[in-house]
Parts: structure tokens; sequence; C-alpha cells
């Protein structure tokens, strides 16, 4: 083989490799919506905006949805009022629980904001960065529906609807099955 | 043979004086570096994963604030520069080290600039090899018209030169630690915190000009939006300056700036209610000190409350004032115009209440000359007690520099 064809060879392999390569990496935007599905879902645990201590162990075994939010932010405050029907609608002793953590939040507002708006879950709002970033939170409203066993199930990227968390869990457990 | 050993000479001591300058450099301690030293190295070894550009040390967002925080907790806690990197690689993905390692696909930004390079320099000895043995079989051409026309040889020049250029770029891109928003090509272009201080010291037009190069690296630079738009507001360009300011506020809800921006455009646009809703909300943010002094000096929070109450919603004008208040609680100023609210209310019991907060006002500063003036007034025309006014009215007369509208405030009603 002449030096000319050897050398168009390699650089054709080396392309094909390449490409091969960077497009069955995972793009960021895709690792955003995918990022700790299937894994063990990170400690939470702190003091509430009512003055007592959560932790993620006090709701093993039960389905949980980890909500983290700001007050300054729009979609939050929008998602807000779904949180609220989807909460109140859970039954007592078998429904999916509610935590809410705030990311770069002021305590005293967070409390304001519940105060005025309602919702009985336990809300995580003082030491929160850490949380976050265990979580892996770039952006919020970003909410994490968590298993029984402790695994994260499924993650949601922006504001949340009743209707789309109920189908979610839904099909989280029918996949659980 | 003397000269020649004396040759020899020169080039080991070169030789061993270089050796011994790289390995001293490389073995000589630095001082150790403090934790506040080491969090601002690694926030700068990372960038933020929301903005386009910027390292976490540049950044205002709340993401970045948050992982800053985070490598602040980690580094006091003890963890190794190491543990925090691999830390925030697992979070956030290899897309936001600036220096990643060079295993797995990440890796492949090391390999490929040294492989290209290699490839380049081995393709150009090939090349030339087939040449040289092409030219001893073929006769020599009559000139070098026919060279030139040789086409071939010069799509090969032409691929190995972009090959060579490709990597060189590559190299140029991944080698060393560059920072966010450096050029590709060795132009290293300022960076947007730079180019934000140069913009806060700059004259207006200067200043815009700043900005737009900002915009131009970061178009979500709430910072450099908010300016802006303040600017061009500043300039009469009240469409603009809007469409940035809202801009800015969509990109970074919690950036305060920009809210006190949009605060004071709304009020001087007759939308008292909005300018009302802003510094409502102003209140909830964490607000820097140049701008608490741009609010306070220009008494726009008593201004707003004051069109409020004017307007006849004095529940909110005062739940304005309250709200500055609590936030700042020296502001005698404010507790003053809260006394004073309540005094031209028309109503008798809210009267009476306005005492109270002229002398809240008082306790916190007994020379605020706006609690003085009101209570001289207050005493004078609601109350009917001029021997009390007149003991105000003295005090008022013995402060230096009082402000205008208030001694026109006081003639006017007969008092000075």
């Amino acid at each position: 083989m002449s030096p000319s064809k050897t050398a168009s060879v390699v650089v054709a392999i080396a392309t094909i490799f390449l490409v091969g390569i960077l497009a069955t990496s995972e793009s960021g935007v895709e690792r955003m919506r995918t990022h700790l599905v299937g894994e063990v879902a990170p400690p939470i645990s702190g003091e509430t905006i009512d003055g007592s201590y959560w932790s993620l162990d006090e709701v093993k075994g039960r389905w949980l949805l980890v909500n983290f939010f700001s007050t300054t932010c729009i979609p939050c405050v929008e998602e807000h009022p779904e949180l609220l029907s989807f909460s109140e609608n859970q039954p007592i002793d078998t429904g999916v629980r509610v935590v809410s953590v705030a990311f770069d939040d002021n305590p005293l507002s967070v409390q304001a904001f519940f105060e005025k708006n309602g919702g009985e879950w336990p809300v995580l709002a003082r030491d929160t960065a850490r949380m976050s970033v265990d979580w892996g939170v770039v952006a919020v409203p970003e909410s994490y529906l968590v298993s029984p066993a402790g695994f994260v199930s499924a993650k949601i990227v922006g504001g949340v609807k009743r209707n789309e968390i109920e189908n979610l869990v839904l099909r989280a457990k029918r996949k659980s099955k | 043979m003397k000269s020649f050993k004396t040759h020899h000479l020169i080039w080991v001591l070169f030789l061993i004086v270089a050796v011994l300058s790289l390995t001293f450099s490389v073995i000589s301690e630095s001082p150790p570096l403090t934790n506040s030293e080491r969090v601002s190295n690694l926030a700068s070894d990372f960038a933020c994963p929301v903005c386009d550009g910027q390292s976490l040390a540049e950044s205002d967002v709340p993401v970045a604030k948050t992982i800053r925080a985070t490598i602040s907790t980690m580094v006091d806690g003890g963890s190794s520069n190491e543990g925090i990197r691999k830390f925030l690689v697992s979070k956030f993905g290899e897309d936001i080290d600036y220096n990643p390692t060079g295993d797995g696909v990440t890796g492949l930004v090391w390999v490929i600039p040294v492989a290209a390079g290699i490839a380049a320099l081995f393709g150009t000895v090939l090349i030339l090899f087939s040449w040289m043995g092409k030219e001893r079989n073929v006769k020599k051409p009559a000139g070098k018209i026919s060279f030139m026309l040789n086409s071939s040889k010069w799509i090969w020049i032409a691929l190995v030169c972009t090959l060579a250029i490709g990597a060189g770029f590559l190299v140029a891109k991944t080698a060393g630690s560059r920072n966010s928003g450096d050029a590709i090509s060795g132009e290293i272009r300022m960076s947007p915190r730079t180019l934000l201080i140069e913009a806060a010291v700059a004259p207006r037009e200067e200043a815009i000009e700043i900005y737009n190069q900002v915009l131009e690296l970061q178009p979500s630079n709430a910072e450099a939006l908010a300016y802006r738009g303040w600017m061009l507001w500043l300039g009469g360009e009240l469409e603009n300056s809007l469409s940035d300011i809202e801009s800015s506020i969509i990109f970074d809800p919690s950036y305060p700036d920009a809210r006190a921006f949009h605060a004071i455009i709304n009020f001087r646009e007759g939308k008292i209610l909005e300018a009302s809703k802003d510094l409502l909300f102003l209140d909830s943010l964490n607000v820097s000190p140049v701008i608490k002094d741009l609010l306070a000096s220009s008494r726009f929070r008593e201004s707003v409350s004051s069109e409020l109450a004017r307007s006849g919603d004095l529940l909110l004008a005062l739940e304005l004032v309250d709200s500055g208040a609590e936030n700042d609680p020296t502001n005698s100023s404010l507790l003053a115009h809260r006394g004073w609210l309540l005094a031209v209310s028309g109503d008798q019991q809210l009267a009476e209440l306005s005492l109270i907060s002229l002398d809240m006002s008082l306790d916190v500063n007994p020379q605020d000359p706006y609690a003085i003036a009101y209570k001289a007034l207050i005493e004078a025309k609601i109350f009917e007690k001029m021997n009390s006014s007149e003991k105000y009215v003295e005090q008022f007369k013995t402060l230096p520099n009082p402000p205008v509208e208030l001694v026109e405030l006081l003639k006017s009603e007969g008092l000075l």
C-alpha cells in the first residue's frame, strides 16, 4: 500500500473511532434530565422551618417526592399550588410524602412563603447548600421521586403538575413491582 | 585538545545549572495556601454548570454560590483538592472541570492534540519520502510550472497543513489551565468579571460598550443586562432599558440590583404599585451596600410610600415602610416617615400612633431632622401643643444643614 493510501486509511479509522465515541457519550442536557436516576438517594437532613429535625431515614419504606425550590423563582411559585394539591390528596398511611429543600434562599422568606401559601410537609431552609450539591441541583425547581427502598426513580426538571407527578408515581410503582 | 575540553565544560556547566534550576523550582516549597485562597483557586478551576463561559468564581447565579459554599465547607472540613474535584465531577459531570483528568472519554482532550501533531509529522515525513522516491525515478521536469500543475502534491500539503493547524488550535484550547472566556487562538480576552469592573468606573457611553462586550461573551449575564439597562435609562432609552432589566430579572430573579433599577424606573414612569412590589421583593434579597445607599440617599422608599398613601393605599404604604425598617432597624428616617404617614392620614387615632413612630426614630437617632421637623408640625397643627412644638423647632434650628424640603415645609406652616 502506498504511503498516501496508508495515511488515508489511518485518518479514516481514527475519524470513525472519534465520531463513534462522541456520538455515544452522554450529552450535558441528557445528563441533567437523568442525573441520579437509579442511584441511591443522597442524604437529606436538618432543621425544618417549624424548628423540628427531619431526615430522609424518617420516610424509609415510603415513596417520597423531594422538591428543590426557591421563593424567588417564578416557576417554583407557580408549581406550589400543584404540589399542595398533590400532597393533600395523598392517603395518610400509604401516600407519597413530600419534602421541600430551599435552594439559596432566606429561611425567613421561606417560612413566610409557606405561611402565606400553605403546605404541611417538612421544609428545610437552613444550611441546604451541601444537600443541593449532593443532589446535583443546578436550576430550581427540580424534583426527584424516591422509592421506598431509597433509590431515585425519576427526576423532574422544571415546575411540576399534580397529574404529572401522579402518573410518574404510578409508572414508578408499576416498574418497581 | 584544550579548546575541545573547555568547550565541553561550558556545555556541562550550562546543563548542570539548567537541571539544578529546574529541580529547585519543582521541589521548592511555596507557602501554604489559606483556606480562603484554596476555595478561590478551586472555584476558578470549575465552570458554573448553567452559565455560558463563567467559572464558579466569576458567576453570581444561585447554583454557583451554592457550590462555592459547599467547596468552602469541604475545605474547612479538611477535604483535599483532589477529593473536592472528584466530588464535584461526580455531581455535575466532567463538563464543569476546566482541568479534566486524562482517563475515559475526557482523556481525548489531552490525547487528540498530541496524536494529531504526531500524525501531521508522520504524514509530512511520509509524503516527503514519497516525493523524494518519485523525484529519483522521474526525469526532472522542465520548469516550475509543471510542479505547480501537479495538484495532488498541493492537496496533500493542504491536508497536512490543515491537520497541523487543527492540532495547534486544539493544543491552544486544552493545554494548561486557561481561564473561561479566553480565546482559542491564544488571544486572551478579558474575562467578563474584569470587564464588569472596568465598566463600573467608565463613563456612560463607554460603559454601555463594555456591557455589550460582556453580553457578547455571556448573553445571560444578569449584571451586565441590569447595568446596561440602567445606563440606557439614564440616557433616555426607556424601551431598551426596560427590556434589558426585565431580561436580567428573568435570568436571575434573585439579583437585587435589577429589581432596584426596575423599581426606580417604574416609579419614575408613574407605576407606583409596580414600584412598591419591586421594593417589597427587594427586601427578601441580599442587597449590596451600594444599592442600599442609592435607595436610602434618594429617600426612594419614602417617596413611593408617600405616593401610595396619597392614592389612598395607606396600608400598602405602611407595609412598604415596615418592610424597609425591618431590614434596617437603624434607619431613623424610615421610622420618622412612618409617623408622618400616620399623622397625615386624617385619622385622630392614627395621628396619636404617629408619635410612637417618631419617638422610636428619635431613640435611634436623636438628631434625625425628619423626626424633629415632623414632631414640631404634628404637635402644633394636630395636637395644638405650641410649647412642645417650639421646643422641636428650636432643636431643628440647631441642626447643621437640615434638608431644604423640611425647611420649606416648616416655613410654609409658619413655624420657621
